[in-house]
């Protein structure tokens, strides 16, 4: 069936191509020398510059940076927790667990983001760096759990307890053997955590009143403004 | 101190239950903080609750969720959300099925092909979104090309419709059905296809009694990331439709940050989580999964 | 202290399944013992309750004379060999063998000293940077051995060591271990289970 299989290679690569196609223009005209998105006049860095001497947006950069990085952290070790204790210990109780990690998930985001809004005005908590770092990691710990639950069921039981005969206790088991066989699993996750809270722009608006974001000011470094 | 620090140690590592619990206890604590507590507070004040200076006033009613159904046009808007969200799944199952097929079962170089579909991934939905606008404008990309071809004579006034928001939400969801799909296709047993062949199956009966069936879970999965997501959208409506095509996310939006009518807010909320848990379960029963593991 | 292992009454079930009835067994220094029986019959429980990797139920069980129902794995020196080998999949031969000697503290020379012998001792110098997967079935085997008796136990055990070789190694195998407990040492007592 070599045609029908020539026609699945095309058509991915067809697709492929008109999803770069976007991005691509959006690069090309980041060069031009005019603020339209449509009409090329002329080739200039003049965005760029701009850009770079922009210092909203290098705070807004920071800002973003730094609260992926500490949702990841606090995501992970959540979910690493989290997923050591579903996975290898059966009790009663696991569908609420369950719930737990595929609920939020499953809600929109926009609902969910306001609830957590009215919890913090409710609260009076600060709305700041904080705010921001203790939502995202929510659902970021609950996306990690899922990427990890699988990779923790895979780890066969015997190799930790070869540690254990050999001397290690338990906090030396983990960091010397389990951690070590889970890096791929839980790099995919902090891969993915850090991306969805870096992107992130809905719950960041909600929470932030004087950080903005890297995206918004990105923009209106290309071409247009986005209020 | 250490006397009792010790004595703890040996008494978790003999009491199996002791180390579930407080393996357990940080992120159950975590969420129910961060994910329970809102909600009960969303659902309390779609019950008609009000703050005034920290002290608030329950008087429990429903009346809420009343103005909720005699809001005029609300309905549209929920059908709305919700059709849109069917129509951009299946537009996703359609065009992400067979791309998850050849990378998985027929491609050779599936770690950079599925790279090469994730790195749009990092770009950011936003710029994405503004990207994608630019190519639809009127003299933009997609209208150039088809002037030029002389398929059509005038430009298409494609921005402000519901067609550039399908094309947006596919242009950013089609990956979430894409993955999904292919960790199951991929561990797909070409044995199995042999034995159908074996058996007198021709492609397409393969395919439609051995290979549909067993991709069903990543179906799910794939159609469940992509569905929930899409219905709450508003940021798409936003910027590539238009008033027309406002969805219940940007009600949502509207009412909480521009009325400050949170019971209002909470109330439609409410209804709209249930709405997608019913559904969730409908479809999860239908296509006979009791699990949804990615 | 002539008796390594003691047990007395033990019992362990597993909700329904009673693996260990009762019972009683002691194991004299330098004595190589084996545990013949049916699959399914409870062997590797008793392996497994030796080293303190499952609690039983009642009973005691004594290594070199004292009491060890509080005493976790880690802290009772004894080795076991697993029966699917259980090798640190992430590390090469040479760590996997220094592994126990790490956790004792032992200095860097004498890890390298220790490890070297080893693998001579077991037919396999010169394999250190190796990895796990490029080794086969033998070897593997030969290196999971080298790992657990090179932190010199009190007690090695040995759970179906045999089971994944074919027949012609197997009997060459069974050689090489009544060597190599001849040949180290420290005198120790192995304790062996053969299907």
């Amino acid at each position: 069936m070599k045609i029908f299989d020539k026609i699945l290679k095309s058509f991915t690569i067809l697709i492929l191509i008109l999803m770069y196609l976007p991005i691509a223009t959006m690069i090309f005209f980041s060069f031009n020398s005019t603020k339209s998105l449509v009409r090329f006049t002329g080739f200039s860095f003049r965005w760029y510059s701009a850009l770079f001497q922009n210092r909203i947006v290098w705070g807004a950069l920071y800002n973003s940076i730094t609260v992926a990085v500490v949702v990841t952290l606090v995501s992970i070790v959540l979910a690493l927790l989290m997923a050591n204790a579903i996975v290898r210990y059966e009790y009663r109780g696991e569908s609420i667990i369950d719930a737990f990690i595929y609920i939020p998930i499953v809600i929109p985001e926009i609902t969910e983001s306001l609830a957590i809004l009215i919890l913090y005005i409710f609260l009076g908590f600060p709305r700041g760096f904080w705010g921001v770092v203790l939502g995202h990691a929510t659902f970021g710990a609950t996306f990690a759990v899922v990427v990890l639950r699988a990779r923790i069921a895979g780890l066969k039981k015997s190799v930790e307890e070869a540690a254990r005969t050999l001397g290690a206790d338990e906090i030396q088991t983990f960091f010397r053997i389990t951690l070590p066989i889970l890096m791929p699993g839980v790099i995919a996750a902090a891969l993915l955590v850090f991306t969805l809270s870096f992107d992130d722009f809905i719950k960041t608006t909600k929470r932030i009143i004087h950080i903005f974001f890297r995206n918004i000011s990105s923009i209106l470094c290309r071409t247009l403004i986005y209020t | 101190m250490e006397d009792f620090l010790k004595k703890f140690i040996t008494k978790v590592r003999r009491k199996r239950r002791l180390q579930y619990i407080l393996l357990l206890l940080p992120a159950m604590v975590y969420l129910t903080i961060f994910f329970m507590a809102p909600f009960v507070l969303t659902t309390l004040y779609s019950l008609n609750m009000a703050t005034k200076d920290r002290q608030f006033l329950f008087t429990p009613s429903f009346e809420w969720y009343l103005h909720a159904f005699e809001m005029e046009g609300l309905l549209t808007i929920f059908l709305r959300s919700i059709g849109y969200g069917l129509a951009n799944t299946l537009l996703c199952v359609v065009l992400g099925y067979p791309i998850a097929y050849y990378i998985a079962v027929k491609c050779k170089y599936r770690d950079v092909i599925l790279l090469l579909f994730m790195v749009p991934l990092w770009v950011s939905f936003l710029l994405r979104t503004y990207a994608l606008m630019g190519v639809l404008s009127s003299s933009g990309l997609l209208n150039g090309v088809l002037l030029g071809l002389g398929i059509i004579k005038e430009p298409l006034e494609i921005l402000r419709t519901p067609t550039a928001v399908f094309i947006a939400m596919v242009y950013n969801y089609l990956l979430f059905m894409i993955l999904p799909l292919y960790a199951n296709l991929e561990k797909l047993d070409i044995s199995l296809l042999e034995a159908a062949a074996t058996l007198g199956a021709g492609k397409i009966s393969t395919f439609f009694r051995v290979i549909l069936p067993l991709s069903l879970p990543g179906i799910v999965a794939g159609s469940l990331l992509v569905f929930i997501p899409t219905t709450g959208e508003f940021i798409i409506p936003d910027l590539v439709g238009g008033p027309d095509t406002y969805m219940l996310g940007n009600v949502i939006w509207l009412i909480f940050l521009y009325t400050r009518n949170w019971n209002l807010g909470s109330a439609i909320s409410i209804l709209f989580i249930l709405f997608i848990l019913a559904i969730i379960m409908v479809y999860l029963k239908y296509a006979g999964i009791k699990e949804v593991v990615f | 202290m002539t008796v390594a292992v003691e047990l007395i009454n033990v019992s362990k079930r597993f909700g329904d399944v009673i693996a260990n009835d009762d019972v009683s067994l002691t194991i004299e220094k330098n004595e190589f013992f084996s545990l013949l029986g049916p699959s399914g019959c409870g062997k590797t429980t008793t392996l497994r309750c030796i080293a303190g990797l499952e609690e039983p139920d009642s009973g005691i069980i004594k290594l070199s004379g004292k009491v060890v129902t509080n005493v976790p794995t880690h802290k009772r020196n004894v080795g076991l060999v697993f029966q699917d080998l259980a090798l640190f999949s992430h590390m090469n031969v040479f760590d996997n063998i220094a592994f126990g000697l790490k956790m004792k503290k032992v200095s860097k020379e004498e890890i390298e000293k220790r490890v070297k012998e080893m693998l001579e001792l077991v037919g396999l110098p010169g394999l250190e940077k190796r990895r796990i997967h490029q080794l086969s079935g033998g070897q593997r085997q030969r290196v999971a051995l080298c790992r657990s008796l090179v932190p010199e136990p009190d007690v090695l055990l040995l759970d179906e060591p045999l089971g994944a070789l074919d027949l012609k190694i197997r009997r060459r195998m069974t050689v090489e271990l009544r060597r190599i407990q001849k040949e180290t040492i420290k005198q120790r007592l192995l304790s062996c289970q053969i299907e």
